[in-house]
């Protein structure tokens, strides 16, 4: 590699992916072909499709407010492993985490990839963008975030702006995340909504690698980007619901609950829903697919799901190990549970037929005398 | 008046970093470290559960991913006042010491190593010669045949063929603080690319006891969730995969650090930095959680001065805002620290940083592996002096080499060495207990209406503090005094520097428009910026309050 | 003068029928929905086909939400269409059944003017009949909302019965912040629904002791006492 790019034979074509361990490559069109929902048929189109594509895709992965959770998670990746990623399938030219250039020969880099590749490149986004304006005489809008002297927010449009498609990993990526919860003191919101563009979310937190290798796949494959919900999020991964799914579900129509960690009830394994666990209000494939090469997942760790692939579960799924008993909502400045809400709903109630019972029958007076028929007859 | 430089973003670390230098005479005059992101932690911890804490401080960081929750949990246990069973003590050390393994691996190859490795030179590599090298620095490495390297010279060869250079492009190839022969640079990128592969099994010792990495998901304040996975076939998978790992970090890792370091055995005298070291310790070796009897000892090494441990009361740490985007300039101590973002835009003689300047006695400290591994090794800890006293020996270098840029890095080998042989032995704990019938992992517990506790580890980057003060049952303030904060400070009232700004200072720099030598030094800390960006709420922290003042 | 009172009938058998399958299912999915909500009975160790306790409760709980959203649909039919008599009228807030249920609402509490008589509601009843109505669709559209959430798109009738469900409720889940928020609003109306039936019991009792006009009979034959202006 010379220091300077352009004696490279950029436009040489290479059959890279002959590089790559069959056996490997094999087992990741599988592993593609199942996440797509496709036949095992479509495992030899699936090679062929990635094999043609001699020239690799250009990916400027972009950070924000995040903690580099979805880097790590892709880093993580086993079949394809990154450095199959890296070196023979994608082109990543721009990566904060991973690339060797730094300041201003990163940011070179960044200018000539979206220069050179507009319109035919990926933006992989991980993180919020701050949208509000600190205090100070510097303040200006976005600038919770400065990345080469530029706001998040004017990296995230000049870079977007010329993309073939954009994807959002991880939920502060889509929707905001940890620092967009109540009161988003910077005012973070998800890339799709910073920018008004629309996105593809891959959301988790962090995202599985499986679902954002499977939907960079299912674009080289098929040019385009994997069906969404109304979330944006494909549906691949994110139809089915984790109750729906659980390896603890007959527990939990048994009626078989864990009620404290660490109790007989939890080494059987029974259902965490009275942990807290989100599973039910959560649309996520991790069930199935599990993380970190299928080791494990959060539920079969023992712990309740959160409802990290939700828009804002920070607020919504919170607090994490209560469930309606526990979840407190404003009313009338006083925040409550919904049920001690209710019972003093019915307590005043009672409490106002107990009075005006006690007021009416305490007075001797009959009131039958009081009545006026006003509506006789028969109906019209 | 030099050169300035401005390096904006600081590649190949976690977060946002910018750093400013003035080179003058090839040397680095003076530097400035900014944290450029700011997300408000503390803000909206507020009036959160305390048992949800663990969850939303887990993700300040991905990196160090599981050290937010460990401290969170210890804080509000220390609040509480539970003592949590043998058993989660046991697996959290174990997935403490997995973080580790994986951390250091992860961070000398794919953050640190392009510094120190020429990826063009190994084109011109042999490999017979690469196998050969590799036969003498270690017999036992797998995967270190010449068709291996072979192998890796080719695939290299075609990817730099294919004209589209991904990650590798613009870097700063060819340079000429680049000192290690080709067969070297093609071993280290042999083992890059080995690495990149490890570093997903590593991952899996974190899914098995937590399941996922990262961010685990079995932490509780009280213990932990896993008790399902203390069965012999999970426990087995975790021995097998850790003995991967092990074998990777002793035949592979820390032979290829104590071979690269003779040819950059002039880092041994740059980078020194601020000479004062700070570790909180870590990994209890019971379960009262005290101070004395943790694994990685807790203390102040002075002044470069290995004699002498001093004991860290922890009311003596302040924060200072004066270089801060944060209103007022006073050193103020955390607890009565100013919350308002104030931000002026980046001048380095007035505010330039989103991170705090936290000082212990009003002294800059370094934290990190070197920290540890000096307290330790001044604590008179056996592992880490015998680890340190190794190593020494096979360089044929004094102590006082670990007092720079150089000895970060290997400390952070030694360190590596010192955990991974530590880990069979909580193994053999935790399968004692099993034997025994003891499967405790949660203590039950009320949470208090009001409390206030602290908790204190190390991340792989550093010294990592958590304060919560809890009133009717929620979070009233929640603090965090995290690694790359003292480490990436920006200078405080007095204009003492930051760690990172005071090791800059003397670096050469052969090329300002290539500044490999400062990344060098920069990377030896392994800086997490998401981390370190915080603010302390004003409504004081009753912790410190009747401590200090 | 004198008044004579009459048996008069005031309520259909559709409509009298109607209204004890919505109060039987409201018992049932209030007991159920509580369960849900927080399974307090729980199964011991065995297979899970041995209890279902959570299954067969939830069984339970749609059934009674069928069944209750089926009457429900028929009654608003019959407010338009019955035969023997239209009340939609009477139910809807026009200034007469504002000021109607004022009126009577001051009565109750002061018991200072007249109560007027009417054969089919007082305005009072026909507003809360109305809110009451309002509260029940709400939890139909929020219940729904959380039903269909495991239901996938299939295609055949179940994906025609799960797109007509998300088509007529995924507007609560925009509403109230996702399925968590609808959850809790379920829950919340469920109070509300508990409250106004406690409250409409007692006006009922009320009504029939204090009155005696036999107004509870109604619900059950069909006939309540009347003035009838005769021999003046």
């Amino acid at each position: 590699m010379s220091s300077s790019p352009s004696d490279s034979p950029s436009d040489k074509k290479l059959k890279l992916l002959s590089e790559i361990n069959r056996r490997d490559f094999m087992s990741l069109c599988t592993q593609v072909a199942v996440a797509l929902g496709m036949a095992n048929t479509m495992v030899p189109k699936i090679a062929e499709a990635i094999e043609k594509a001699a020239r690799r895709p250009s990916v400027v992965w972009l950070h924000f407010q995040e903690c580099t959770g979805d880097a790590e998670a892709f880093l993580r990746s086993t079949s394809p492993s990154v450095a199959e990623l890296v070196l023979d399938i994608l082109s990543i030219d721009y990566h904060e985490t991973i690339m060797a250039a730094s300041g201003e020969q990163a940011e070179q880099i960044l200018q000539k990839t979206i220069k050179e590749n507009k319109g035919k490149y990926l933006v992989v986004c991980e993180g919020a963008i701050p949208m509000g304006t600190p205090p100070g005489p510097g303040g200006k809008k976005g600038a919770y975030l400065t990345i080469g002297n530029r706001t998040g927010l004017e990296l995230a449009e000049e870079v977007c702006s010329g993309a073939m498609a954009v994807i959002s990993l991880g939920n502060c990526a889509s929707y905001g995340g940890v620092q967009a919860q109540k009161p988003n003191p910077t005012g973070a919101m998800g890339v799709g909504k910073a920018l008004g563009i629309k996105t593809v979310n891959i959301p988790g937190c962090p995202h599985n690698p499986v679902n954002s290798v499977a939907t960079i796949v299912n674009f080289l494959l098929l040019g385009t980007l994997p069906a969404t919900d109304r979330y944006g999020r494909p549906l691949f991964a994110f139809e089915k619901r984790i109750h729906d799914q659980c390896t603890r579900r007959a527990h939990f129509d048994a009626g078989q609950f864990v009620t404290e960690f660490g109790s007989e009830e939890a080494k059987k394994g029974f259902c965490l829903y009275k942990m807290g666990c989100k599973g039910p209000q959560t649309y996520h494939n991790c069930n199935i697919i599990r993380y970190n090469d299928h080791t494990g997942w959060p539920i079969g760790a023992g712990h309740g799901c959160v409802g990290c692939s939700e828009p804002n579960f920070w607020d919504s799924m919170s607090p994490f190990y209560a469930r309606l008993e526990g979840v407190e909502v404003p009313f009338g400045g006083v925040e409550s549970t919904a049920d001690k809400i209710g019972m003093a709903l019915t307590g005043a109630a009672a409490a106002g037929a107990a009075v005006h019972a006690a007021y009416t029958f305490g007075k001797k007076k009959a009131h039958k005398e009081n009545i006026i028929d006003t509506e006789s007859g028969e109906d019209k | 008046m030099g050169t300035k430089l401005v390096i904006d973003p600081v590649t190949r670390i976690e977060g946002h970093l910018r750093i400013e230098v003035e080179i003058e005479n090839g040397k680095v005059k003076n530097a400035w470290s900014s944290g450029t992101m700011f997300r408000g932690f503390e803000i909206f911890l507020k009036d959160r559960d305390p048992r949800d804490a663990w969850y939303i401080t887990q993700r300040v960081c991905g990196v160090c991913t599981t050290l937010h929750a460990l401290t969170s949990v210890i804080a509000v246990e220390n609040a509480v006042g539970i003592e949590t069973p043998d058993n989660a003590r046991l697996i959290r050390n174990l997935i403490l010491g997995a973080q580790y393994l994986h951390d250091h691996i992860v961070h000398f190859y794919h953050l640190h190593a392009l510094d120190w490795v020429d990826v063009v030179s190994a084109l011109r590599a042999d490999p017979k010669k690469t196998a050969d090298l590799a036969y003498a620095i270690n017999p036992h490495a797998a995967r270190s045949g010449a068709g291996d390297f072979k192998a890796v010279q080719d695939k290299v060869k075609a990817f730099v063929n294919s004209g589209q250079l991904g990650p590798f492009d613009n870097a700063y190839w060819g340079h000429p603080a680049y000192k290690l022969p080709a067969e070297v640079n093609l071993l280290a990128v042999s083992h890059y690319l080995d690495a990149l592969v490890l570093q997903a099994k590593a991952a899996r010792l974190h899914a098995i006891l937590g399941g996922k990495n990262p961010h685990p998901q079995s932490y509780v304040v009280g213990g932990m969730t896993c008790v399902q996975d203390l069965n012999p076939d999970r426990l087995a998978e975790f021995i097998f995969i850790l003995k991967d790992v092990v074998d990777f970090a002793n035949n592979v890792y820390i032979p290829d650090v104590m071979a690269v370091a003779p040819f950059y055995k002039e880092w041994a005298g740059i980078g020194a930095g601020l000479g004062n070291y700070l570790a909180y310790g870590m990994m209890p070796e019971d379960t009262s959680y005290d101070p004395k009897n943790l694994y990685f000892p807790r203390g102040i090494v002075m002044n470069r001065d290995l004699g002498k441990v001093v004991p860290l009361d922890v009311a003596k740490i302040t924060e200072n805002v004066a270089h801060s985007f944060y209103e007022g300039d006073g050193s103020l101590h955390p607890s009565q620290g100013e919350t308002k973002p104030y931000y002026t835009g980046i001048d380095t003689g007035g505010k330039y940083s989103w991170l705090k300047s936290p000082r212990y006695d009003e002294k800059a400290m370094e934290v990190g592996p070197l920290s540890r591994m000096l307290v330790g090794y001044a604590s008179g800890q056996k592992d880490i002096q015998a680890a340190v006293n190794d190593a020494l020996k096979k360089l044929g270098l004094p102590a006082t080499i670990l007092f720079s840029t150089l000895g970060r890095t290997a400390a952070r080998a030694l360190e590596t060495k010192v955990v991974a042989g530590k880990m069979d032995h909580w193994i053999a704990q935790l399968l004692e207990n099993i034997k025994s019938g003891n499967m405790a992992t949660w203590t039950k517990f009320t949470m208090p209406d009001s409390a206030q506790g602290f908790g204190m580890s190390e991340a792989p980057r550093g010294a990592l503090g958590h304060w919560v003060d809890i009133k009717g049952g929620r979070i009233h303030n929640y603090q965090l005094v995290v690694p790359t904060t003292w480490n990436g400070s920006p200078r405080d009232k007095s204009g003492q520097r930051g760690a990172f700004e005071e090791a800059l200072i003397g670096t050469p720099v052969a090329d300002p428009k290539r500044p490999l030598e400062i990344l060098r030094t920069i990377h030896s800390f392994d800086p997490c910026l998401a981390c370190s960006v915080h603010v302390i709420d004003p409504k004081t922290n009753e912790v410190y309050e009747t401590k200090v003042v | 003068m004198t008044i004579l009172l009459e048996m008069i009938k005031t309520k259909s058998a559709t409509v009298r029928i109607l209204h004890w399958i919505i109060f039987f299912s409201t018992v049932d999915l209030v007991i159920t929905g509580l369960y849900i909500g927080d399974p307090v009975l729980m199964a011991g160790v065995g297979e899970p086909y041995q209890t279902f306790v959570m299954a067969k409760t939830r069984l339970l709980h749609f059934t009674g939400a069928v069944c209750l959203d089926v009457a429900f649909l028929i009654r608003l039919y019959l407010a338009f269409f019955s035969t023997f008599h239209r009340d939609w009228k009477e139910v809807i807030p026009t200034p007469d059944n504002v000021r109607g249920a004022w009126d009577t609402m001051k009565y109750y509490w002061t018991f200072k003017g007249q109560l007027k008589e009417h054969r089919w509601v007082d305005p009072l009843d026909g507003l809360t009949f109305l809110a009451l109505h309002f509260i029940l669709a709400m939890q139909l559209f929020t219940g729904f909302a959380l039903y269909v959430s495991g239901i996938e798109l299939a295609s055949g009738m179940i994906g025609l019965w799960a797109a007509t469900l998300h088509a007529f409720t995924d507007w609560t889940g925009w509403l109230f912040g996702g399925l968590p928020g609808v959850r809790v609003v379920h829950h919340l109306t469920m109070w509300i629904v508990v409250s106004g039936a406690f409250l409409h019991i007692y006006m009922q009792v009320w009504k029939t002791i204090k009155l005696k006009r036999a107004d509870i009979s109604a619900i059950i034959s069909g006939y309540k006492l009347m003035a009838v202006k005769k021999g003046e």
